[in-house]
């Protein structure tokens, strides 16, 4: 390299770190909640819920930004968000990951909150965060028709959609008379490194073995989770990869949420589900909730309460019903996509509130089985 | 500084002596290279420390339960990827500027290009192929599968495939200068071609070799994406896992504490791997290029590895890309949100990759400028100190620079958390040290003289070093500057970790899309952060053709 060139460049280098820099501290600035008061504006927030129903009714069109923190996966949930920013202008913005991450940022962040909203893929963990002190408190007409099963009393999380926990199958890996018709088959060693599951890592996962914990008590919860160990269960990173490789027939059985099996079938693959444990006195099938939850000291109060009122209208809950098979909760709308309907099944008798009290000491109980 | 007579100038001067080899640095310079030095160690320290007090429980805990098998898997995935990778980019670094192959200048670029993918693209496109129930399987009915690809087979394989430049450059550049004199003095005492090449060749080679193996490993050791979604429990995973699943933070400071030792020990080794022996070879006047060997009826199997190697590591995952991107775009739905029908867009998504990783890599290299600045114009303990400890986060693992980085900003910047700046520190504590490296080395080899004179002319020192050293030292600087640049724009856990809402990287979206299976999104986003990737690498690869260490 000669010495006028290596000039050159280093010209050329610093105009393009001036230009980075500028643009970055533009983007930065731009970033930043344009309105600043919020954080500390805590009464308010708590005073919010009370005014609005009445803002909502005024004409006064809603402007400005709201940020989510989603839990839920992208595919199945940016549709409700453009449905929203198409309803009313509000400009979106949604981090997506895994449900206990996002959790976890909003735990660091609680003393000066970047979110507005959280959405999760289960109660439990809500319920969990919600001990924490980080959600405001949601009351509105817009429960009015929703289910008070799946809500926390003061609304600090609110379920969106409702999922069963099953157990998918290949059906050309599985026979019609040899289906399990109870999780706890599945320790039999005839399904010896034929069961995947997620990670225990999934907030979906903790929850149902929390329910179980409830049901049947620790140590034969633990006998089920060992046994299913010891039958070299495959512990794979998500319930998408579990459907996949169900549907590939990598593995005969999966424990996943119903509609990623309705998924799988959607998608062409040979695939079956079962409802577990619907004799008397079995464990029955735990229905879960997706939750949502305003988060106390929201940057974009308002902007929240309205999604809030969006996600349990008629048009997220059919969204949630015919795009992902789940089961609504609210705006009077019903399932009909899903080969099993709520009601035709034996729902696990459960309180969402307790199994989120026990979402911590659940986490340490997987830890000393060593589930991965 | 020791200009003012004060009452303790005695002691004081004794104080500078033992602490400086010459003049001590003004006062401004050494707050400036503490501050960074400690800027850039405290993350370790504190990560450390929060492991060792998160408590015995935790450790008995971690022991009974995971620790054994993380141990063995990341020690096993580690030691076999090294052996892979040495033998693979060795062996070909030796093929390809010592013997008389064909194409030899054109190979010697295919097979260091394979460094511009990174291994999680290359992970998810081998998934396709090779997975349980990939594309070999389909094409072959059933009859031909790659047995348990998913696991540690398969991290090795793909981790061997994107690593092995590492080798193959280092290597290549040694043997490359290679002195064939001591290989004619051993030929006129009579020893056997073999002979030459086990006492001779691979003896010289060896420094060059360790170092490159060296990057492999610690590559390993850092990796995330990979192992991730090839499924193999390694510590990085594991420390995710425990990051973004438990709300406690003690399980994984835990884990990180034992990650940070094994890197620790691993660049410990490389000293004792290179050994003591030095070996000095003059580019003088009696060098001249050594003649290759022939390879006979060899050239047929070197020419078939060579082909394997470039088929393998850069056609099929290019062209697997590029089949997934065309057959996205040709999709309507799969086309309009390749272009951000929903959230943002490949352009955005690039354009933040690409500002965020410069700017990291701006910042690291300014940052860098100083410090090599008090080493090379202040020797002494003293420098050589604040050298060390800002280069404590060498290798260190992206997982726990996320961890350092949500320490750190929680409990003295919390306005910070969760903004760019976040993101764009990660990637400054994480590839500092490579900035440093190179504008260390340039800065040390460019005598004060010049700038001396530029002081005798009156120029304040800030300003002689920037207008007399600076562009001297510019190549060293833009080769840190693009080291940083490149690795910032691939990484993937700490982005993942610490992005705020709407501040997606190129790595966070083919992660996402990749982890759902839609690799028609992926792979766009993937072909984008090439092609970024491209041109700063090519400088860097070109410019290691002169070059010993050049990364």
């Amino acid at each position: 390299m000669n010495s006028s060139r290596i000039r050159w460049l280093g010209v050329l280098a610093l105009i393009l770190s001036a230009v980075l820099l500028g643009t970055a501290c533009g983007g930065d600035d731009n970033d930043e909640p344009t309105r600043e008061p919020d954080p500390v504006a805590d009464p308010t927030a708590g005073a919010d819920p009370e005014p609005d129903p009445t803002a909502g009714g005024t004409a006064e069109p809603l402007t400005g930004d709201l940020i989510i923190y989603s839990g839920r996966r992208e595919p199945l949930f940016q549709p409700v968000v453009e449905a929203f920013e198409e309803a009313t202008g509000i400009d979106v913005t949604v981090r997506y990951g895994s449900t206990a991450e996002l959790g976890n940022a909003l735990i660091e962040e609680a003393d000066n909150p970047r979110a507005d909203l959280f959405v999760g893929t289960d109660a439990a963990t809500a319920e969990a965060l919600r001990e924490r002190g980080l959600f405001a408190p949601f009351d509105d007409p817009a429960l009015a028709t929703h289910d008070a099963a799946f809500r926390a009393d003061d609304g600090t999380w609110v379920g969106i959609s409702g999922r069963a926990r099953v157990i998918m199958y290949n059906t050309e890996l599985v026979s019609q008379d040899e289906l399990p018709d109870s999780v706890f088959d599945l320790v039999d060693p005839r399904w010896d490194g034929q069961v995947a599951m997620p990670s225990t890592a999934n907030s979906s996962l903790t929850a149902w073995v929390s329910s179980l914990r409830v049901l049947v008590g620790d140590d034969r919860t633990r006998e089920l989770l060992e046994g299913l160990k010891d039958n070299g269960v495959a512990v794979l990173r998500e319930h998408t990869d579990v459907r996949n490789a169900v549907g590939d027939g990598e593995f005969a059985l999966g424990l996943v949420n119903h509609y990623y099996y309705q998924l799988e079938k959607e998608e062409g693959s040979p695939v079956g589900v079962i409802y577990p444990d619907q004799q008397p006195g079995e464990v029955g099938v735990l229905v879960n909730a997706a939750a949502a939850s305003i988060v106390e000291g929201a940057p974009h109060m308002e902007n929240a309460v309205a999604f809030m009122r969006f996600l349990l209208g008629a048009e997220a809950q059919r969204i949630f019903a015919d795009a992902n098979f789940e089961y609504p909760l609210a705006g009077g709308i019903t399932q009909s996509r899903a080969d099993v309907q709520r009601g035709a099944f034996v729902e696990s008798d459960v309180d969402l509130v307790e199994l989120g009290m026990m979402n911590d000491s659940t986490l340490d109980f997987l830890d000393e089985i060593g589930l991965e | 500084m020791s200009a003012i007579a004060l009452p303790g100038t005695r002691w004081q001067q004794r104080i500078e002596s033992v602490l400086w080899r010459g003049r001590p640095p003004s006062l401004v310079a050494l707050a400036l290279a503490v501050a960074i030095a400690a800027f850039m160690a405290i993350p370790l320290v504190y990560v450390v420390y929060r492991g060792i007090d998160g408590g015995a429980e935790t450790w008995s805990r971690l022991w009974d339960t995971r620790l054994p098998t993380l141990l063995r898997n990341t020690i096993e995935l580690t030691v076999a990827v090294s052996i892979c990778t040495a033998i693979v980019g060795g062996g070909l670094a030796w093929i390809v500027t010592r013997t008389d192959i064909p194409l030899r200048g054109l190979w010697s670029w295919l097979l260091a290009v394979p460094l511009v993918v990174p291994p999680y693209v290359g992970a998810f496109v081998y998934i396709a192929y090779l997975g349980p129930r990939g594309w070999l399987y389909d094409w072959t009915n059933g009859s031909l599968t790659f047995p348990e690809f998913y696991g540690f087979r398969g991290a090795t394989l793909v981790l061997t495939l994107f690593t092995y430049p590492y080798v193959f450059l280092t290597t290549s550049a040694a043997l490359r200068r290679f002195n064939p004199a001591f290989r004619d003095a051993a030929a006129v005492a009579g020893a056997s071609g073999w002979r030459r090449f086990v006492t001779i060749t691979i003896p010289l080679a060896r420094p060059a070799l360790v170092a490159g193996v060296m990057l492999a490993a610690l590559y390993v050791l850092s990796d995330f994406g990979t192992v991730s979604l090839l499924r193999e429990r390694t510590f990085t995973q594991e420390i995710y896992r425990q990051l973004t699943g438990r709300f406690d933070r003690s399980a994984a400071s835990a884990l990180s504490t034992v990650l940070i030792f094994m890197t620790m020990i691993l660049l410990f080794s490389q000293t004792l791997l290179q050994g003591r022996a030095r070996y000095y070879q003059d580019a003088g006047a009696a060098w001249r290029p050594a003649p290759p060997v022939r390879l006979g009826w060899w050239k047929a199997p070197a020419l078939l590895a060579v082909m394997a190697v470039v088929t393998a590591a850069l056609l099929i995952p290019i062209g697997t890309l590029i089949y997934w991107t065309i057959e996205g775009l040709r999709d309507d739905s799969t086309a309009a949100e390749i272009w951000g029908a929903s959230s943002g867009g490949l352009w955005r998504y690039a354009w933040n990759s690409i500002w965020s990783a410069g700017l990291g890599a701006t910042v690291a290299a300014l940052l860098a400028l100083i410090v090599a600045a008090l080493r090379a114009r202040h020797p002494g303990p003293a420098s050589a100190v604040i050298e060390k400890v800002a280069q404590a986060g060498y290798a260190l693992p992206g997982v726990i620079v996320a961890l350092s980085v949500v320490f750190l900003l929680n409990n003295w910047l919390p306005l910070l958390y969760g903004t760019v700046f976040a993101v764009i520190m990660a990637y400054v504590l994480r590839f500092f040290p490579q900035a440093y490296q190179s504008t260390s080395t340039s800065y040390l080899q460019v005598s004060p003289a010049a700038e001396d004179a530029a002081k005798t002319m009156g120029r304040p020192p800030w300003r002689a070093t920037l207008e007399v050293t600076v562009p001297l030292i510019m190549p060293g600087l833009l080769t840190g500057w693009a080291l940083v640049f490149i690795t910032a724009l691939k990484e993937l856990p700490a982005t993942l970790l610490l992005r705020p809402a709407g501040f997606d990287t190129l790595p966070v979206r083919i992660w996402i899309q990749s982890s759902e299976g839609i690799f028609t999104l992926a792979a766009p986003a993937a072909l984008v952060l090439i092609a970024c990737s491209s041109v700063p690498m090519g400088f860097l690869i070109w410019r290691s053709r002169d070059q010993a260490a050049p990364f």
